[in-house]
C-alpha cells in the first residue's frame, strides 16, 4: 500500500481517495466484525428483559470513543494508509455502533402512534421521559466519547500544550507531497 | 429479540454486517446525506421487523401470512440492519463539529437523525404485519 499523502483537511471520516474496488471488501469485512462484536457483546451482557438497552449504549460509547481516537491518530500520523481509516471506521465500527436499537426503543413512548404491542417484543415499556432520557444518554455521552477520542489522539499522539501549534508546525513532513 | 449461538447464525450475522456496512459506503459515498439515508432505513427496516415479530408473539395471528422465523429476524436485525444504521460516523460528526463551533449544525444533525428515524420506525411497524390484528 502507498502511504496516504498528508491529510489537508485533518480528522475526518474521508473515503473517496481510495478506488471503491479497494475498499469495498475491506469495509464489508470491517462489517462484518463489527457485527459479530456486537453479537458477541450482547451475548456477554444479554438485554433481555433490561428496561432499556444498556448493552448497545456501552458499544455505542465505546465505538464512538474508538473511532475519535482512530480518525485522531491518523490525522496525526499522517504515514496511515489510506484504507486504515475507512476500513475500521466506516466497515467496523461504523457497522459495531448502531443507531436503530435506540430508535426502537422510543416508539412504544411515542404519542398517538398506537404501538403498545411493540412493548411485548422490545424493552419493558418505558415512560415518555425515561425514554428520551435514554436517548438524551446515548446522544450526549456518545458525542463526548466521540470528542475526548479525538483530543486523546492528538494529546498523546500529538501535541495540545500551549505551544502546540508551533510544535505541529516544526513537524517535519506535515506539508506533504503536492 | 434473541437468538441461540449457531454457525448459521454467526455466518448469518457477518454476512449481514457486510452486506450493511457496504450498503452504508455506497450511500455516503454517492449521496448527499448518505449516513442519514442509511441510519433512516435501518430504522424503518428495524421497525418493520419487531412489527413483524410482535405478529409472531401473538398467539392468533397465525393466519396465512408468511413470516420468517424468529431467529431469521433476529439475525438480519442484528447483523444487516444494525450495521446499516450507524452511531459512532454520527457521534464523531458532531463532535467535530461542535468543537469546530458549528454548534447549530451539531444539534441539527442529532435532531435530523433522531425525527427521521422516529418517523422510518412508526412508519417500517405500520407497515408490517400489525394491522391485520386488529
Amino acid at each position: 500500500m502507498v502511504p496516504a499523502p498528508a491529510d489537508p483537511q485533518p480528522q475526518t471520516l474521508d473515503h473517496r481517495r481510495i478506488p471503491l474496488r479497494t475498499l469495498l471488501p475491506l469495509v464489508a469485512l470491517g462489517g462484518a466484525v463489527g457485527a459479530l462484536l456486537r453479537f458477541g457483546l450482547g451475548e456477554l451482557l444479554p438485554e433481555q428483559g433490561m428496561k432499556f438497552p444498556w448493552t448497545t449504549l456501552l458499544v455505542n460509547i465505546s465505538g464512538s470513543a474508538a473511532l475519535g481516537l482512530l480518525v485522531g491518530v491518523a490525522a496525526v500520523r499522517t504515514k496511515t494508509p489510506a484504507w486504515v481509516v475507512p476500513t475500521l471506521g466506516t466497515g467496523l465500527l461504523g457497522a459495531y455502533t448502531t443507531f436503530s436499537t435506540i430508535i426502537i426503543v422510543l416508539l412504544p413512548s411515542v404519542p398517538g402512534a398506537a404501538l403498545d404491542s411493540l412493548t411485548t417484543v422490545t424493552y419493558v415499556s418505558p415512560g415518555i421521559l425515561e425514554a428520551g432520557a435514554y436517548l438524551m444518554i446515548s446522544l450526549i455521552f456518545g458525542t463526548m466519547a466521540a470528542a475526548a477520542g479525538l483530543v486523546c489522539a492528538r494529546g498523546i499522539f500529538g501535541y495540545l500544550g500551549q505551544d502546540a501549534e508551533r510544535r505541529a508546525a516544526g513537524r517535519g513532513g506535515t506539508g506533504g507531497p503536492s | 429479540m434473541t437468538t441461540t449461538v449457531s454457525l448459521a447464525v454467526v455466518l448469518g450475522i457477518a454476512l449481514g454486517g457486510a452486506f450493511g456496512a457496504a450498503m452504508r459506503l455506497l450511500l455516503d459515498r454517492y449521496l448527499r446525506g448518505g449516513v442519514l439515508i442509511a441510519n433512516t432505513l435501518g430504522c424503518f427496516v428495524l421497525g418493520f421487523l419487531f412489527g413483524e415479530f410482535s405478529v409472531l408473539q401473538a398467539e392468533d395471528a397465525t393466519m396465512d401470512l408468511w413470516i420468517p422465523s424468529e431467529p431469521v429476524l433476529a439475525v438480519v436485525a442484528i447483523g444487516l440492519v444494525g450495521a446499516l444504521s450507524t452511531f459512532s460516523t454520527v457521534s464523531l460528526r458532531v463532535a467535530q463539529l461542535w468543537m469546530d463551533g458549528r454548534r447549530g449544525r451539531a444539534l441539527f444533525t442529532w435532531t435530523s437523525h433522531v425525527l427521521c428515524g422516529i418517523t422510518a420506525g412508526v412508519l417500517g411497524v405500520a407497515v408490517s404485519g400489525m394491522q391485520a390484528l386488529g
